[in-house]
C-alpha cells in the first residue's frame, strides 16, 4: 500500500478489491460512494447483495431468486436474528426502494460482527469436497416444530384413532430404516470411488479424487463448470488478500459515512416513540417460543442442582469419617498424593463436559471437513520421506474417523440411556393407570432382549 | 419380533382384545384400506426378514377376507380429541417429512456415485434423476389406493416366483425352457451360470429386448458380481431342491418364503413380471429385488440401479446402470461397442469403468493448475493477519455504529441463543448421567475410601457446573427479553389475532434456515478428515444417523408422553376406548412400537 497517496485515490480500489472477493454479482465501487449519499436507486442492489450473501450462510446452496420484498424481509430478520440494532433499518419499506446508506451500513457491520467475508471464502471451498461434517450442531433432521404451531397449518381430518399414530410410528421406523440403508450403500460407493482413484490427484495428501472430481472426467461439459469456479474462487482469494492492507482505509471511509448519518438525524430530529418497528413480524414470535425453551431448561437445570446438592450432602457425611481416618493413618503427605490422584480421575471423567464448554468446543470436531481416505498401512510403509513427512503432518492437523466415532458412540448410549429412563417412567404412569381398570388384567409383553432401543439399528447394520 | 402380532390375533378368543383390528369387517368398503393401514405397524420389526414376513402377514390381512375379524365396536371408540392427535399427527408427519427430504438427498448422491461407477461409455452423458414423484408418497398421510395396489402385486410377484422357483429347482441343472413360466426365455448362459445378472433384466424394457442381445450382454458379465453378494450363503442352494407345487400362494411358502435367496428366486420370476405387470413394472421390479428390499418398496424403488448395488455385488461392470442407458442402444449393441464416446477433453482414458482406469484418471491439465493455484491461495490467506491500524479502524466504526442502536446488545443474539439452547439440552443429559453414576447404588456396598472421595468431587463439579449453566440461562434469558423489548409491543400478541400475517411469522421462524457450524472465520485449505475403511466410514456414518434418529424419538417420545399421559390418567375416555388407548399408548410409549401388552377382561376377578 502507498502510503503516500491520498486516501480517497485508493479507496476505490479498495471497496473493488471488497467487492470482488465477495461472491455473486460485483458492486462497483461508484455504488458504493452512491450509497454513501443515499441515493435510493442504488438500494435494490445492496438489498440483492445482502440478501444474497446472507442466504449463503444460511443454508447456501441453489439460492432462488426472490422478490424485492421477500428479500428484504429476509435481511431484516437475518439482521435481528444476529443482533443489529439499528432502528431506522427495520424502518425502511419492504418494497426495497429506499434506503442505501442504512444498507450500507449494515453491511458494514456484518463484515465486522459475524466476519462475512471470511465466512463466505471458506464456504466455497465445500465444493470440490466429499464433504463430512463430524458435529451434530445441525443434525440431518431439523428440531421438530412443536405441534402448537403446526397445528393451525395442518389440515387433518379430525377423525384419527390412536392407532393412527402407531401406523404413523411403523412408517417412521421404516424411512428410517430405508434411510440407513441408502446411506451404508452411499458410503460403499463413496469408498470405491476413493480407492479406485488413489494414487491419482495431485495433491500427495489427499490422493484421490472426489465424486466431483471424478464426474468432470465423466462428463465433461461438467468440468468448464468446475474450473470455472475453481477460477473463480482463485480471483476471490486475490481480491481478498488485496483487500486485507487496504482494510483500514475503507473503515476511516465508513466512519464518514456514519457522521453523515448523525448530522442527517440530528437535522430531522427523529420521528418518536410511536414510530418504531412497522415490520413488526420479524421473528417476535419465535423469540417468545426461545424464552419459552429458556424457562424450562432452567427449571429442569434447577431441579437438577438441588438434586446434585442433596447428594453431595449425603456423600459428605458418608465418607467424611472414612477420610478422616485414612489421613490419621497414611500421614499427611501420602494422603495428599492420593487427594490429588482422585482429583486427576475426575478431571478426566468430566472432561467431556468441559469440553461441551463453548470455548473448547470451537477447536473441538466441528464443522465440514473434506473426507480422505487412508490405507493404514500408509503411514508406515517407507515412501519418499517427503511424501511422508507432509502426510504424517497432515494426518496429525487432521482427524481421523475413529476419532469421530468414539465421540458419536458416547453420545448414542447417552440416548439410549435417557431414551430407556423416558420409557421407564412412563411404564410406571401406564400401569399406574391399567391398575385403575375394573376386572382387566394388564399383562405386559414379555422381555425380549435388554437392548431393544438399539436392535432396529444394530441388526440391519450388520447385514 | 413380529411373531407377537399374529400370535396375539389368535389368542383372541382368551383376550378380550381391544384391538382397532376387531372393528374392520364391519366396514366392509374400507375393509382393504384398514388391513393395508395395518400392515404397516407389523412391518416394523427389526431385520429385513420381519418386514418380509410382515409382508406375508399384511398378504393374508388382504386377501383372507373370510378369516377377518367380526367387527362390533364404533369405531368412534378409539378416536383422539382432535386437538391432541392433530398435533401428534403433526409432529409425526414433520418426522416423516424429514426423513424423506434426508433420503431424496441421500439418493442424489447415490445417482451420482453409480454414475461414476458404471460404464462410462454407455451412459448418456447426463442421466436424468427419475421418477422423483415417487418420493411424495412417502409424506402422505394416508395409504392410498396405489400402495394397496402395490402390495398387491408385490404379493402376486411373490407368488409367481415361487412358483417359478420351485420349478426351477426341480430342473436346477437344466435350462430354464421347462418352465412355462419363463418358456419363451432363450437360453442363456447367464441364466444357467449366475441367475443373479438377471437384474439388469430388471429394466424396463426386458421384454423387448432381443435374445441376442441379452446373451450378449450376459456372457461379458464376469462372475465377481454374484460371488461377491453378501447373500452369497444361499440357504436354498445348499438344501436340497424342496418340491414346491406351482399353485402354493405365498402365504404357505411363507417359510421358504423368508430365505429367498436372490440367486434362487430372483431371476426366474423375472419373466413373468415382465410379461404380466407390464403397466406397473416400476413396482413389480421391486419385488423381483432379493431380499432386504422386499419390504422398503418405496424407498428403494427410486434408487434405479439393480439389487447388485445393494447386494454388495461388484457393479462396476457393464450394463448395470442399464435402468438410465437408452434401452434402444443397449439392445442393440450392448456394451461392447461403446456407441457414443463422451467427447474427452484432457487426458479422459477412453475405456469405460471407474475401476479399470481410476487410478490413471488425470484431470486436465488447466484444471490441475487452477487447483494448485487455489490451494496455495488458501494458505496464504490463511497466514494473513489482520493490520493493528484495520482492526482498530474497524472497532471505532463499529463501536460509534453500536452507539446509534436502540438498546445496547445484549451478551448473547438470538442465534446464539438458539445454538446454546440445543446444546444445553445436550449438557443437561450428559450431567444427569454423570449424576447417576455416582449414586449410592452404583458404588456398591462398600466403596472404598478413595472411590467415595472422588465420587464426592465429582458431584462437586457438576454442581459447579450447573451453577455456571444456570447463570448463562440467565443472561440468555435476559437477552431474549431485551430482545422482544427491542420488538414493539403491538407484535407480542401476534399470534391472537390471525389475520393472515402468519405467513410471515412462518417464513421469519423458517427461512433463516441452518448455519454452517464451525469455525468459517478461519480461511485456509480444508481440514481434513482420514478414513481408513470402509467399515470406518460405514461406522462413523450411522452413528451419526443413529444420533440424529435417537434425538427425533425423543423429541417424539416427549410429546407423546405430555398428551397421552394426561389423557389416560384423567379418565375423560369411555372404559372401552380407554382401554384400547393403553395398549396403544403402552406400545407407543414403552415398548418403541415393537410390542402390544395384552388386557384380559376377566369377569371374575373381584374389582
Amino acid at each position: 500500500m502507498n502510503r503516500q497517496r491520498p486516501a480517497s485515490a485508493c479507496l476505490p480500489a479498495a471497496i473493488a478489491a471488497l467487492s470482488l472477493s465477495l461472491p455473486g454479482s460485483h458492486v462497483s465501487p461508484e455504488t458504493f460512494r452512491q450509497a454513501k449519499f443515499d441515493q435510493p436507486q442504488v438500494s435494490a442492489t445492496f438489498w440483492k447483495l445482502l440478501y444474497y450473501l446472507l442466504k449463503q450462510i444460511h443454508g447456501g446452496g441453489q439460492i432462488e431468486s426472490a422478490d424485492p420484498g421477500t428479500q428484504v424481509r429476509f435481511v431484516k430478520c437475518a439482521a435481528l436474528n444476529y443482533g443489529y440494532r439499528r432502528l431506522k433499518f427495520y424502518q425502511l419499506p419492504t418494497d426495497g426502494s429506499e434506503g442505501s446508506r442504512e444498507l450500507l451500513l449494515a453491511f458494514s457491520w456484518f463484515l465486522c460482527r459475524i466476519a462475512l467475508m471470511e465466512k463466505l471464502l471458506t464456504l466455497s471451498r465445500l465444493k470440490l469436497w466429499d464433504e463430512a461434517t463430524v458435529c451434530m450442531c445441525n443434525p440431518p433432521l431439523k428440531c421438530l416444530q412443536d405441534g402448537k404451531s403446526l397445528a393451525s397449518e395442518l389440515h387433518i381430518k379430525d377423525q384419527t384413532d390412536v392407532q393412527y399414530l402407531q401406523w404413523l410410528n411403523g412408517r417412521l421406523k421404516l424411512q428410517w430404516r430405508s434411510c440407513h440403508i441408502e446411506q451404508q450403500e452411499q458410503c460403499k460407493l463413496l469408498h470405491k470411488v476413493h480407492s479406485y482413484t488413489v494414487g491419482s490427484h495431485s495433491d500427495p495428501v489427499i490422493g484421490h479424487f472426489s465424486v466431483i472430481e471424478v464426474d468432470i472426467g465423466r462428463q465433461p461439459d461438467k468440468y468448464e463448470q468446475l474450473l470455472h469456479f475453481v477460477e473463480s474462487d482463485c480471483s476471490r482469494l486475490e481480491a481478498f488478500l488485496k483487500w486485507k492492507p487496504m482494510e483500514p482505509l475503507y473503515w476511516h471511509w465508513m466512519e464518514t459515512v456514519l457522521d453523515m448519518v448523525t448530522e442527517d438525524t440530528q437535522k430531522q430530529n427523529m420521528c418518536g416513540e410511536d414510530c418504531l418497528l412497522p415490520g413488526n413480524d420479524l421473528g417476535c414470535h419465535s423469540a417468545s417460543r426461545i424464552i419459552e425453551e429458556l424457562d424450562k431448561c432452567k427449571k429442569d437445570l434447577m431441579t437438577l442442582c438441588q438434586e446434585l446438592r442433596e447428594r453431595r450432602t449425603l456423600r459428605k457425611l458418608a465418607c467424611y469419617g472414612k477420610v478422616r481416618t485414612r489421613r490419621e493413618k497414611q500421614g499427611e503427605e501420602d494422603f495428599c498424593t492420593a487427594i490429588r490422584k482422585v482429583q486427576e480421575i475426575v478431571e478426566l471423567k468430566l472432561s467431556d463436559l468441559n469440553c461441551n464448554n463453548s470455548t473448547c468446543r470451537i477447536n473441538k470436531l466441528h464443522g465440514p471437513y473434506r473426507l480422505v481416505f487412508k490405507r493404514k498401512c500408509l503411514k508406515e510403509s517407507k515412501m519418499d520421506t517427503i511424501r511422508t513427512a507432509a502426510l504424517t503432518k497432515a494426518i496429525t492437523e487432521g482427524i481421523t474417523a475413529t476419532d469421530v466415532i468414539s465421540d458419536l458412540k458416547k453420545k448414542v448410549e447417552r440416548l439410549k440411556a435417557e431414551l430407556k429412563h423416558r420409557q421407564e417412567e412412563d411404564r410406571q404412569k401406564i400401569h399406574k393407570v391399567a391398575k385403575g381398570l375394573d376386572q382387566v388384567l394388564f399383562i405386559p409383553p414379555m422381555k425380549r432382549q435388554k437392548a431393544k432401543i438399539g436392535a432396529e439399528f444394530g441388526r440391519v447394520h450388520h447385514i | 419380533m413380529i411373531h407377537h402380532f399374529p400370535d396375539r390375533t389368535r389368542k383372541r378368543g382368551l383376550a378380550r382384545d381391544l384391538s382397532h383390528r376387531d372393528k374392520k369387517g364391519a366396514r366392509s368398503g374400507e375393509g382393504r384400506s384398514r388391513a393395508g393401514r395395518l400392515y404397516r405397524p407389523l412391518a416394523f420389526a427389526g431385520d429385513p426378514k420381519s418386514v418380509r414376513l410382515s409382508l406375508l402377514c399384511a398378504e393374508r390381512l388382504l386377501r383372507g377376507g373370510s378369516r377377518r375379524l367380526p367387527g362390533s365396536a364404533s369405531p368412534a371408540l378409539l378416536m383422539l380429541p382432535a386437538g391432541c392427535a392433530q398435533r401428534l399427527v403433526s409432529l409425526f408427519t414433520q418426522a416423516l417429512e424429514d426423513c424423506t427430504e434426508q433420503r431424496t438427498k441421500l439418493q442424489q448422491k447415490l445417482q451420482q456415485c453409480h454414475a461414476l461407477l458404471g460404464d462410462w461409455n454407455s451412459q448418456r452423458e447426463n442421466p436424468i434423476p427419475e421418477d422423483s414423484k415417487n418420493e411424495k408418497h412417502d409424506v402422505e398421510t394416508e395409504p392410498s389406493v396405489e400402495e394397496l395396489k402395490e402390495l398387491e402385486l408385490l404379493n402376486k410377484a411373490l407368488e409367481k416366483a415361487l412358483r417359478v422357483r420351485s420349478k426351477f429347482r426341480q430342473v436346477p441343472c437344466e435350462t430354464i425352457k421347462v418352465s412355462e413360466a419363463v418358456g419363451k426365455k432363450p437360453v442363456s448362459h447367464a441364466a444357467l451360470e449366475q441367475p443373479a445378472s438377471n437384474s439388469k433384466e430388471k429394466v424396463p424394457e426386458t421384454a423387448q429386448m432381443s435374445p441376442v442381445s441379452r446373451k450378449l450382454v450376459s456372457s461379458k458379465k464376469p462372475t465377481a458380481y454374484m460371488l461377491k453378494a453378501p447373500y452369497k450363503t444361499d440357504v436354498n442352494v445348499k438344501r436340497p431342491p424342496v418340491k414346491i407345487p406351482a399353485g402354493w400362494s405365498s402365504r404357505r411358502a411363507k417359510v421358504p418364503g423368508k430365505k429367498l435367496s436372490p440367486a434362487g428366486v430372483a431371476s426366474p420370476k423375472l419373466k413373468p413380471q415382465a410379461k404380466t405387470a407390464e403397466g406397473s413394472r416400476e413396482k413389480v421390479r421391486v419385488a423381483a429385488e432379493p431380499g432386504l428390499q422386499l419390504g422398503f418398496s418405496k424407498c428403494l424403488r427410486r434408487a434405479t440401479a439393480s439389487p447388485s448395488c445393494i447386494d454388495g455385488g461388484d457393479f462396476a461392470e457393464t450394463g448395470l446402470l442399464v435402468s438410465k442407458v437408452d434401452p434402444v442402444g443397449e439392445a442393440l449393441g450392448g456394451p461392447c461397442p461403446p456407441r457414443r464416446d463422451p467427447p474427452t477433453k484432457g487426458m479422459m482414458p477412453p475405456t469405460s469403468t471407474l475401476q479399470e482406469n481410476g487410478s490413471s484418471l488425470k484431470l486436465p491439465l488447466p484444471y490441475q493448475k487452477a487447483f494448485t493455484k487455489y490451494v496455495r491461495l488458501l494458505e496464504k490467506s490463511q497466514d494473513v493477519k489482520t493490520t493493528p491500524e484495520a482492526a482498530v479502524a474497524k472497532s471505532h466504526f463499529l463501536e460509534k455504529l453500536q452507539a446509534t442502536f436502540f438498546s445496547p446488545t445484549p451478551a448473547f443474539t438470538p442465534t446464539e441463543v438458539k445454538q446454546e439452547l440445543a446444546h444445553l439440552r445436550d449438557l443437561h443429559l450428559l450431567i444427569s448421567q454423570h449424576m447417576k453414576a455416582e449414586s449410592p447404588e452404583a458404588l456398591g456396598e462398600n466403596p472404598t475410601w478413595d472411590r467415595e472421595y472422588e465420587s464426592l468431587v465429582t458431584l462437586q463439579v457438576l454442581q459447579e457446573v450447573v451453577e455456571q449453566l444456570l447463570n448463562k440461562v440467565h443472561q440468555m434469558r435476559e437477552a431474549m427479553v431485551s430482545h422482544t423489548e427491542f420488538l414493539p409491543p403491538a407484535s407480542l400478541c401476534r399470534g391472537d389475532h390471525e389475520d393472515g400475517d402468519n405467513d410471515s411469522l412462518c417464513f421469519c421462524h423458517a427461512s433463516l434456515g441452518e448455519r454452517a457450524c464451525g469455525d468459517l472465520d478461519l480461511l485456509g485449505p480444508a481440514p481434513l478428515l482420514f478414513y481408513s475403511s470402509l467399515d470406518e466410514l460405514k461406522d462413523m456414518e450411522a452413528l451419526k444417523l443413529q444420533v440424529a434418529m435417537l434425538n427425533q424419538k425423543l423429541q417424539i417420545q416427549t410429546a407423546m408422553e405430555t398428551e397421552l399421559i394426561p389423557l389416560l390418567e384423567s379418565g375423560c375416555l369411555s372404559e372401552s376406548s380407554r382401554t384400547s388407548v393403553i395398549r396403544a399408548a403402552y406400545s407407543l410409549l414403552c415398548e418403541g412400537g415393537e410390542h402390544v401388552p395384552i388386557l384380559v377382561k376377566d369377569e371374575e376377578l373381584s374389582s
